[in-house]
This record gives C-alpha cells, structure tokens and sequence, in this order.
C-alpha cells in the first residue's frame, strides 16, 4: 500500500460522502434494486430514462447514481429466482437452479440473506480490485479475440449438459433447441432475416426475457395451479431466516471462488457476467463432496454465482473507465453521460479527474454497503409475501410479468411471443426438462455463431485459427476434458452413495 | 417399448429438427470456412433430430421410462388466455381494463365462489400498477384509452 | 348527370363536400395551431435504448420539454433495424404528438435493405435535421498507412486483405466503408460486429485494422491517442479536428458519409406546427448548455429549416442506393 493510493482514497472518500453525493447513491441503489426485482425492465431502461435528470448535476454525483442503479440491478436480479423461479437478468438464471428449491423448502430466506451477503463480499473485493489494478486488467479485456470467444462460449455449452440432474438426452436437445432459437432473426454477417415467418417482431431475434418469463414464470404458474386445485394449500413452512452455521461454512469458500472467477471474467465485455455465474456453478458441483445436492437446494449453488455475478457486474466498470469500451449499453449511457459533461473516458480519467474515479470507487463500497442494508431487511418482507396463499398472487405476478416484458419494446408481440413459450415450458415441465439450458442456449448461440464465423473472416478460412491462439487452445482442451471428469466424478459419487446405502 | 418422457421428448426434437432443417437448407448454406445464414441453423437442426432419435431408441431399450402426465391441462389454458387478454386490451383499452382482463381470467374459476376477492385484487393491482409504473417509472402506456392510438 | 367516376355522388356535391373538409380543416388547423401542444409529446426513437443517438434525442427531448412547457419523451420503439419504429410514425395521427428520431439507417438504408410499409420521402414530413457527425476513418495505432493515399495504395497491393470493423450490416459505419471501397476501388474486407464498441475493441487490439464510424463514439479514442485518425468523410474539415484532411479533398473526390440526428412528423401534420416545433428546435440549439452538451458528444449543430432537411434526405438516399447496389455486386 503506498502512500499515493491512501491519499486517492481518502479523497474519494471525501467525494463520495458528501451529503449530495451520499443521497444520490441511496437513490441510485435503492432505484437499481426495484427495477432489479422486477422483471423485463432493466437497469439500461432506468438509466437512459434518468439520463437527462443528469445533466443538471455534476458529473461525479451522475456517475455515482447510475452506478448505483446499474449494480444494485445486479443485486436484485436473483430476489424472483430464488421466490418464484423466474430469473429477472440472464445472469440469474443459475441462482434459479438451487435458490428456487431452497424456497420450496422453505429456505427462502436463507437464500435471499446468503445472497445479500456474498454480494456484499463480492462488492467490497472487487471494489479494491478496481481501486489497485484497473490499468492492467483492463488490457485482459483486449486478449479476448473472436477464437477466444468462440471457444469460451463452446466451453460453457458443453458444460451446461453437466448442470443436468435429469436425463442426458434430453438436457441436450433442450441446450440445442435453445440455441436454434437463437438463430432467429438478422443473420449479423449477411444481413438476411432467418425464421421471421414474416413478423417484424422476430426480426431481431427471440427476446430473452420473453422467452425466461415464458418458461419460468407462466409454466411455474401453471403447475403451481394446477397443484393447488390437486391438493390446496400446501405452502412451505418457513424454517429460518438466518442461515445456519452450516450454511455459512459451505457458502464462504463458493463466495471467495465465485468472487475471483467474476472478478476475471467481468473484464470481457458482453458475455463476462452470464458465463461467469454458470462457471462458478460448476465449479462448485465439480469440487463438492457430494454433487447430488446440486439441484435440490445446495446454499453453495446460490453463493457462489452471486458472488461471481455481482463480482463481474463491478470489473464490467475497468474497461469502460480505462478503455472507453463500454461492456453493454447500460455502460453506454454512463459513458455518454460523462461525454456530455465534456469528461473524455479513457486511462486519463485517472490522473485527469481523480475526483470522479476515487469517489466513484468509493461510492461502490458505500453503494454496496447500502444494498445489503437495504436488502437484508427485505428478506423478511419477501419472505412474508410468500406466505400469502398462491390464489392472491399469481394474478400480481403474471401482471408484472406482462408489464415487463411489454415494456422491453412498447410492444404487445412480446408478451403472445411469452405466452407461446409458457406453453412450451409447461410442455418441457411435463417432460422432465430443465428449461435453464434453453435460456442459455438462446443467449449464447448467437454469439458463438457470429464469434465463429468472424474467426473465421479475419483468418481468411483457416479453421487451425482455433488451435493457434494459446488461450483458445486451453479453452478446447478444457472442453475435450470435461465430459471424462464429470464422468468420472458422477460415478465416485454414485459409489459412495452405493456404499453408504449397503 | 414404453412411450415415456423420453420417447415423447426424442419424437418433439426428432420433429422440430426435421422441420427446422428445411427451413434453413432455404438460406444460402455456403461451406465450413465460409458460412452463409444457412449453415449454423442447419448444422443444429440435423443434431437436434439426432439427439430425437437417441431419446426415441433409448426409450425402446429402456424398460421403464417415466410416464409423461399431460393432465390437468386447463391451467396451461386459463394462463395464456389471461395473458393474451392483456395483450390485446392494454392496445386497445388500456392498462386499467387489461389488469382487470387479466386478474378475471386467471381466476376465472373463482368468479362465483370468491367475486368480491378477485374484484379487490383486481383493484390494488390495477391501482399499484399505475402508480407504479405510469407515475413512478413513467412508462408510455394509457390508463384507459379508446381504440388503438 | 355527369359522375364523378370515383364515387358514387354527383360531382357537384362531391366538390361541396371538398370545400366543407377544408374549411374543416383550416378550423382543426387554427385550433391546432393555437392549443398545441396540450398532452405529451412522444419522441419515437426506433431503436434500443443507450446508443449515441440515443442520448441525443434525450438530449433533444429535455430541451422541447423546456421550451414548449409539455412533457416530452423518448420512446424507444425497437425492431426490424428501425422499421418498426418509423412505420409506427408513419401511421400514427398527424397531429404533431408523435415524431420520429430519423438516422441515416431508418431513412436511407432501410428502404433499400427492408420491405417497407411505408415511403420515408412521401409518409414522413422532415422537421429539421438537428445534428450532423461525419464519418471519421481511424485505424489501429500501429497500421502502417498514416494518409488516405497510402492508404489506398496499401489496399491496392493487398485486395481482401485490410479488414474495416463496422456496427453490423447495414449500420452506419458498414455503408460508410463500402462507400470507400466503391468510390477509391479498393477491396477491404467487411467484418461486421454487434455494436460499434465490440468493433472498436477489436479495432484496438488490432485484429480490424480500419473503422468508418460517426464522431461521437471514437473522438474520445482519437483524442487520447487510443487509434489514429486517418480522414474525415464530410464534404468539408470537422471543427472537432480541423487539422484532419477531408477524404474527398485526398484524392477520393465524390465521397461524403454524414450521420445525422433529425426529427420527422407523419406527412399530413399541419404546417403550423411544423414550424412551430422546427423553430422550437433552433431555440433549443441555440441554448449554450445545450449546444455545449450536443458538441461535448462531437456532433455539430445543424436546426435546418424542413425543405434543407428534405434536400438532404433526396441526396442521401440516392448517393446510398449507387453504394449498396455497388456493395450487392462485389458479394455475388
């Protein structure tokens, strides 16, 4: 710790604690977590619709505020997967696969505080990260060409058959059907419109969220009524708020390794966040004692990719405040927010605006810091919620369903589109399917068809383009290896279950 | 043979690649160093009729394959029917009528045992969403309105 | 009785009728003219919320809201490459409550690349065009050519093997680079990304060498040093960087490449207010925070008058139609 780094810090500290500075955190965090709990609408819409609100305030406070409201989102997202199993950002779809089912056993608020908590860990980490290493991570972000991506994305795919705890087939053709659905819409090389059937709605693709609303929420409202008419009332007890000893032991060590996998795979623009929260899911199953809980409502299956997801959502911030590249277009209309104050970004915002950097480093420990206050009370109101009989909620949840997804486009397309996909989740239900590997079939195909092909383009048709960049060929290698590991380890576990049981 | 999960599973893959592979071999497939729109598309569509196929023939040598329960089935209805109301009377008549279309239709079954319980959802729902999302969140959608704008 | 062969009422009535609905309709005029605007006025921007031109109708949005005292906002109505968007502006009731954010894409590539439901010179009326931004060429730091000569000269000895980054097909910066090749008859090779930012991140680690692209998402990288700027695609030198030679002037003489900002209005809006909101426009650019902002953002300031607007939107179209049709040729 140098001296020069105390000195940045307390006058970042200084900035971010003035009153106004102060106030426009809470507003931004305390904005970021209901936009962030409710579904379809996203931190990029808040931001672009309060952008204007910024012009009038200076342009740290600015920066401050639509940070805020940009990881607090990011907080939130897994608030209705752990409730109502319906991830609110792609990113939480994975907290879906073990948070729903600790709700279910009435764990839910054992979840939500295991999440508070991780993204709180998460936060204060990456927060010193930003804080001693921006510069250098920011060069990692522009080690990742179209090969790397390529063979990146192909390895996440290969290890979602893993995330599988029901039939390998079918988890399968579920990830391939998914990625078929992402091949709907403007082919990004030519320009053609593939399988529009002549509907402009389809023109740009599947929407994620009408597609997660679709799947998740309608079909688990559809299974949810059609139990209650079966036999009524059933609702989990509500065993404990407070996680147990047992659970915190088993979260920390999913929070320190989701943390460090977030914190790496945040620096790549785009696709960082999504794949860092699945990594740190299979991670954990692969190093657990026993992978079986997996799916059942392990708390590390719920630690471990929220402390990833809120992890990458903080680095996201190194490219765009020493590159200018910003990582997605919520990042964008922060940029063009400074723009507009005439702060030019890139690795001068450092030595050229330490104020704004500092505070805005500040700001995210202090925002954090806010979140899990604000969050931890919330778990009890949540939890409460869930104790209204379903008959009184469904009718809310489909209405903030419809709203959402209304919302990504000012248009009604978007929810019939969920609606058709409700029926394919209450069909996938029926048939013993997960619908997570269609969602991440829909938002990853896309990016590996287009990462391939411009591999491609740039290396004029050379496929060895793959195998000759080091870290794609690590990538590969990685790939080729997993199905044997994950082979290997499922049959240990079946035998020691086997030797339990005899 | 047992017509499970497995076998009706392969049979949709089975049916959805095939289809889907027609489809795309209708865009220019180009070659593997030089792709058209067509080639990826193609090149899933076949594997999900492979993967139908591998279900359908693991389903034959399985003895026991899950039994797929369809039934009931009018919950599945009863929820798209909801939904599509809202789509269709938030364009044509507002937010206001679409919540209450939808708060009616998906608890249809409950109009004559419990009216008053679905009016008074019906209302904090429709009054909750208007504040929330017309005043707060200053979305572009009508309270009430006539026709489509 | 002599008929009016389109109905089926006598002509006389049918011309009484022709008088009633103008009378009609200087009335509606007059009352339009003085009441509006007296609800919100919907700035339709036909395409996601965050990009640049994004920002800029809010910008925009935020000035009409102050100098008109009536709510006005950006509604983001995405589809079909701004289609969706400027169709639903096209049908919409010409009563000056909704408008078009118009870009190069929606009003001249689209026509080209889409089936419309609509014509953009006949069912949209121009207001003004608000703000222009040049194509600016920059290049990797360390890509040997410093001019647009030897630029040229590089390409020529290398067909297909310089690559220009672009936004996607059919965007901004793809129609800017394949006017190049056209007009300087050189063969780059397009490599197209999702956005200008994965373009431009590709374009730092050198793995595209070239990128045509507007002012406002890579001055900040020109100006750190970040790439280099090679050109300027407007007909004359950029304020921003008048040092910077125009590629017309460097031996590529038809080449003018120009995004820009403007608003539009279904076609049958009254005059009236027309004016009323293309005056509303000046005003609002002459406001020095506003055009501070607008110029921090490195676009210039244009508030035309409708028929300049028109004119620029006819040479535009045409000279895009000669580039995509060239651009057609080279693929097949």
């Amino acid at each position: 710790m140098s001296m020069e780094l105390l000195q940045h810090l307390s006058l970042g500290i200084q900035v971010a604690l003035t009153p106004e500075n102060f106030l426009f955190c809470l507003l931004g965090a305390t904005l970021g977590t209901v936009v962030g709990v409710l579904p379809g609408l996203g931190p990029t819409t808040t931001i672009a619709m309060l952008l204007p609100l910024t012009f009038k305030i200076p342009a740290t406070s600015a920066l401050i505020m639509l940070s805020g409201i940009y990881y607090g989102a990011h907080h939130a997202g897994s608030t209705t997967s752990i409730m109502l199993n319906m991830p609110g950002e792609p990113t939480s779809i994975v907290i879906c696969l073990d948070g729903y089912p600790m709700a279910r056993q009435g764990r839910a608020g054992v979840a939500l505080c295991i999440a508070a908590l991780v993204s709180f860990f998460a936060g204060c980490v990456c927060t010193v990260a930003i804080a001693l290493f921006s510069p250098p991570l920011a060069r990692v972000a522009l080690l990742f060409g179209p090969p790397e991506y390529t063979t990146m994305i192909l390895m996440a795919l290969v290890t979602i058959v893993v995330l599988s705890s029901t039939s390998l087939v079918l988890t399968l053709g579920t990830a391939v059907l998914g990625l078929l659905l992402g091949t709907v819409g403007t082919d990004l090389n030519t320009g053609i419109i593939r399988f529009s059937f002549g509907s402009n709605g389809l023109v740009d693709g599947v929407s994620f969220v009408s597609l997660a609303v679709g799947v998740f929420a309608f079909a688990e409202v559809m299974a949810h009524i059609a139990a209650e008419t079966h036999r009524p009332a059933e609702r989990p007890k509500i065993s404990s708020l407070i996680p147990t000893r047992q659970d915190l032991a088993r979260s920390w060590g999913a929070a320190l390794r989701g943390t460090a996998i977030g914190g790496v795979l945040g620096l790549m623009p785009g696709t960082g966040p999504l794949i860092s929260s699945f990594a740190s899911y299979v991670v954990e199953k692969q190093i657990a004692k026993d992978p079986t809980r997996f799916g059942n409502g392990a708390v590390e299956g719920v630690a471990g990719p929220e402390a990833a997801n809120n992890a990458a959502a903080l680095t996201h911030f190194i490219p765009m405040l020493t590159l200018g590249i910003p990582a997605g277009s919520a990042m964008a209309l922060m940029l063009g927010a400074l723009i507009i104050q005439g702060i030019t970004p890139g690795p001068q915002v450092m030595t050229e605006h330490p104020d704004l950097f500092w505070g805005l480093v500040v700001s995210m420990w202090l925002g954090n810091t806010m979140l899990l206050v604000l969050n931890l009370p919330l778990v009890g109101v949540w939890v409460r919620l869930l104790a209204i009989p379903y008959r009184l909620l469904y009718p809310g949840i489909l209405m903030f369903c419809c709203i959402g997804v209304y919302s990504l486009n000012n248009s009604t397309f978007d929810v019939f589109l969920a609606t058709g996909f409700g029926v394919l989740g209450f069909g996938l239900k029926k048939l013993g399917c997960a619908p997570a590997p269609l969602l991440l079939g829909l938002i990853l195909g896309p990016l590996l068809e287009e990462n391939f092909r411009r591999a491609l383009l740039l290396s004029r048709g050379e496929l060895t383009v793959f195998i000759q960049h080091p870290i794609s060929l690590g990538f590969l290698i990685v790939t080729a290896l997993l199905p044997f590991v994950f082979l290997f380890t499922s049959r240990q576990a079946l035998a020691r279950r086997s030797h339990q049981a005899g | 043979m047992t017509t499970g999960r497995l076998f009706w599973g392969g049979l949709v893959f089975f049916g959805v690649g095939s289809a889907w592979a027609v489809l795309a071999a209708s865009y220019p497939i180009g070659t593997a160093s030089k792709m058209g729109p067509g080639y990826f598309p193609l090149v899933l569509a076949v594997l999900l009729a492979v993967i139908g196929l591998i279900a359908i023939t693991q389903a034959a040598l399985t003895p026991s394959d899950a039994p797929v329960q369809m039934r009931p089935f009018w919950p599945c209805v009863v929820v798209s029917a909801a939904v599509v109301a809202f789509g269709l009377l938030l364009d044509t008549a507002g937010l206001v009528p679409a919540v209450l279309g939808l708060v009616v239709i998906s608890g249809g079954q409950r109009l004559r045992s419990r009216p008053l319980e679905l009016l008074i959802i019906a209302t904090i729902l429709a009054t909750g969403a208007t504040l929330l999302f017309i005043r707060g969140l200053q979305l572009p959608l009508a309270v009430f309105q006539f026709g489509e704008q | 009785m002599t008929r009016c062969p389109l109905t089926r009422y006598p002509r006389r009535s049918v011309i009484a009728m022709g008088a009633g609905l103008i009378t009609l309709a200087r009335a509606t005029r007059a009352v339009a003219q003085s009441s509006w605007p007296t609800r919100t006025i919907r700035l339709v921007a036909p395409f996601a919320a965050g990009g640049g031109t994004d920002i800029l109708a809010r910008v925009l949005s935020q000035q009409l809201h102050e100098i008109l005292h009536q709510a006005c906002i950006v509604v983001n109505i995405d589809g079909a490459g701004g289609t969706v968007g400027a169709t639903e502006v096209a049908t919409a009731a010409p009563d000056g409550y909704t408008l078009l954010v118009g870009t190069p894409g929606t009003i001249e590539v689209n026509p080209l690349t889409h089936s419309l439901r609509y014509d953009p010179q006949k069912d949209l009326a121009p207001i003004s065009l608000v703000t222009e931004s040049a194509a600016v060429l920059v290049a990797n730091r360390d890509f040997p050519p410093n001019t647009v000569q030897e630029l040229i000269a590089y390409a020529r000895q290398r067909p297909g093997e310089v690559n220009f980054g672009s936004a996607g097909p059919g965007s901004f910066s793809h129609i800017s680079g394949e006017m190049f090749d056209y007009l300087a008859h050189v063969n780059m090779t397009h490599v197209p990304y999702r956005g200008t930012s994965a373009a431009l991140a590709d374009l730092l680690a050198g793995r595209v060498q070239l990128l045509f692209e507007n002012m406002p998402p890579v001055m900040g990288d020109i100006q750190n040093g970040a790439v280099k700027a090679i050109a300027i695609g407007s007909a004359t030198r950029s304020s921003f960087f008048p040092k910077l030679s125009t590629i017309a002037e460097s031996g590529v003489p038809d080449y003018e490449s120009t995004s820009f900002m403007g608003l539009l209005a279904p076609a049958k809006t009254p005059r009236p207010i027309i004016d009323r909101l293309q005056q509303a426009i000046v005003d609002g650019l002459h406001d020095p925070e506003t055009a501070t902002r607008l110029h921090a953002l490195g676009v210039e300031l244009n508030g035309s008058t409708p028929e300049q607007f028109a004119a620029f939107i006819a040479r535009g179209i045409a000279l895009t139609a000669k580039v995509v049709e060239a651009a057609h040729m080279r693929q097949s």
